[in-house]
């Protein structure tokens, strides 16, 4: 069964580029706009990571994170954050929330592979 | 002594007062008269200083008066002229600041557009490279040995299957050539029925002549000698019935044996044209194989090359979402601007001060909104006036990616 990721980004180039880097390494993809459009689709469906945008409108990724991880479904569900920031403060916010890395826009995609193998559960 | 304050109005009195004493005490001197004269000359010219002095201060205040008058019709009329300079100037930016609001959304809308339909584009192309690249992978290098080996034993087959149905026409052929040649003895046989049968009528004839001349004693013989004349006879008929029978059979095979051979020979005619039609084929189809096999060779050699030219695209196509969010942050900071103004707009000139325009918070709000390190820092290098640095240096992998 081929594993599932779900990618979380307003911007629809972007969702475009990691579905296309993850779908040509075998994984499954479903895609959400923003945090709140992403909880509207995680409703029991199972994942293996979590990858989200920071800067999005309606709910960012950072309280997304905290809120998927008080789900009971998605509590040991790695997740992952992928923007345009860099700033430590912000890095420690999303850790403090649960994410498990943090990967900066704009990413090369062997990177985000690398990423993805490491915090994908076996 | 009294403590005379020294103001305008007091030096206005006091001075010519005084100088009328100084005068009245030196007239009065000089002129030696006495004490009382001298001092009701001083009084009088002291008192008459003062009166002067007074008159001068009122003419003094009176031309001052008027002159603030003027200025202050000046300095009102310029206030009015910077006021409504200052409300026309904040209408400018309250006018133009959503035209180029509105320049910006239409520029970001305008990419993302065109970047989604290039990058869905690009998706499929990599997709379908990336198809034919790894099928050509998996490939054994032996597909085409093999589809060759695999048709070329079909069609050989077929050959084969046509020359055995020839063979047996052959075989069949043979066989009748052989009935031809029992026949042939058939007939040899049938003459020498007919040679037999006319010396047996030969032999009946003389005996019937020695019969005749034993008289009646062969008679009985003569007898005998008819009916083997008649045996003799009916031999013979069926001699020329048997080589009749047999050259009509012979004709028949003769003519079927015709036939049979040219059609066979045609037949193998045509069968070795297929063979060599096949060979001809198959040697076309190898080389356009092997001309196929040595292009994908070369896309497989490539392979390597390819996929880091599509990573590198799939990298370069992430820009849009930065303008994005760059225009996005354009636009707030306009609106910043266009708040500004609108905020003060409402507030009379008079009661307006440079404090009310908090330029350093504004521009830390605008700090506070940027989300990419080199708005930042082109933001910092902007307002300190230094030239901005474009870094087009790779960034550490270690700065992109971080594990917690």
């Amino acid at each position: 069964m081929a594993k599932t990721i779900m990618i979380v980004d307003d911007s629809a180039s972007i969702r475009q580029v990691v579905s296309l880097t993850l779908k040509g390494a075998g994984f499954d993809v479903i895609s959400a706009v923003d945090g709140k459009d992403a909880l509207g689709k995680l409703d029991g469906v199972k994942i293996n990571l979590l990858i989200t945008d920071v800067n999005m409108p309606n709910m960012d990724g950072i309280t997304l994170v905290q809120e998927a991880k008080k789900l009971p479904a998605y509590k040991f569900t790695p997740m992952m954050m992928l923007t345009t920031e860099a700033s430590d403060e912000k890095k420690q916010a999303g850790r403090a929330a649960g994410a498990k890395a943090w990967l900066v826009k704009p990413f090369q995609p062997p990177m985000l592979l690398k990423a993805v193998s490491k915090l994908m559960l076996p | 002594m009294l403590k005379i304050k020294m103001n305008s109005q007091n030096v206005f009195y006091l001075f010519p007062g005084v100088m009328g004493l100084i005068a009245a005490c030196l007239v009065s001197w000089l002129s030696g008269a006495s004490i009382v004269i001298s001092l009701v000359v001083a009084a009088v010219l002291a008192v008459n200083g003062v009166v002067v002095g007074v008159y001068l201060f009122k003419i003094l205040q009176a031309d001052l008066a008027k002159q603030a008058e003027i200025e202050k019709e000046q300095t009102d009329a310029l206030y009015e002229r910077t006021e409504s300079y200052v409300s026309v100037f904040e209408q400018l930016f309250i006018d133009v600041i959503p035209v180029i609001s509105n320049q910006i959304d239409m520029s970001k809308k305008h990419t993302e557009q065109e970047v989604l339909t290039l990058s869905e584009k690009f998706s499929e192309m990599a997709a379908q490279i990336g198809t034919l690249v790894s099928g050509q992978a998996h490939d054994d290098g032996h597909l085409i040995e093999n589809l060759l080996a695999g048709t070329e034993e079909i069609l050989n087959g077929v050959v084969g299957q046509l020359s055995a149905i020839n063979e047996a026409g052959q075989a069949m052929i043979e066989e009748v050539r052989q009935l031809s040649n029992e026949s042939s003895q058939l007939d040899k046989m049938a003459l020498e029925v007919q040679e037999v049968a006319g010396n047996i009528h030969l032999l009946s004839l003389n005996a019937a002549i020695e019969a005749a001349r034993a008289g009646d004693q062969g008679s009985g013989f003569a007898v005998v000698a008819s009916e083997v004349r008649n045996l003799a006879n009916t031999s013979s008929e069926t001699g020329s019935r048997i080589s009749k029978t047999v050259e009509s059979i012979n004709a028949a095979m003769q003519s079927t044996l015709n036939t049979a051979e040219i059609t066979s020979n045609a037949d193998k005619e045509r069968i070795h044209l297929s063979e060599t039609y096949i060979a001809k084929v198959l040697s076309d189809i190898e080389s356009t194989l092997v001309s196929f096999k040595n292009n994908t060779d070369a896309l497989t050699e490539n392979n390597a090359q390819i996929q880091t030219d599509i990573y590198s695209v799939m990298t370069a196509l992430q820009f849009q979402d930065r303008v994005s969010q760059m225009l996005d942050h354009a636009t707030h900071n306009l609106s910043d601007l266009s708040s500004v103004a609108e905020k003060n707009r409402a507030i009379s000139l008079v009661e307006r001060s440079p404090e009310s325009i908090q330029v350093g918070q504004l521009m830390e709000e605008m700090e506070k909104r940027y989300t990419m390190p080199d708005e930042l820092l082109q933001h910092k290098a902007t307002v300190s006036g230094e030239a901005v640095v474009v870094d087009d240096a790779e960034a550490e992998e270690d700065d992109e990616l971080t594990f917690f």
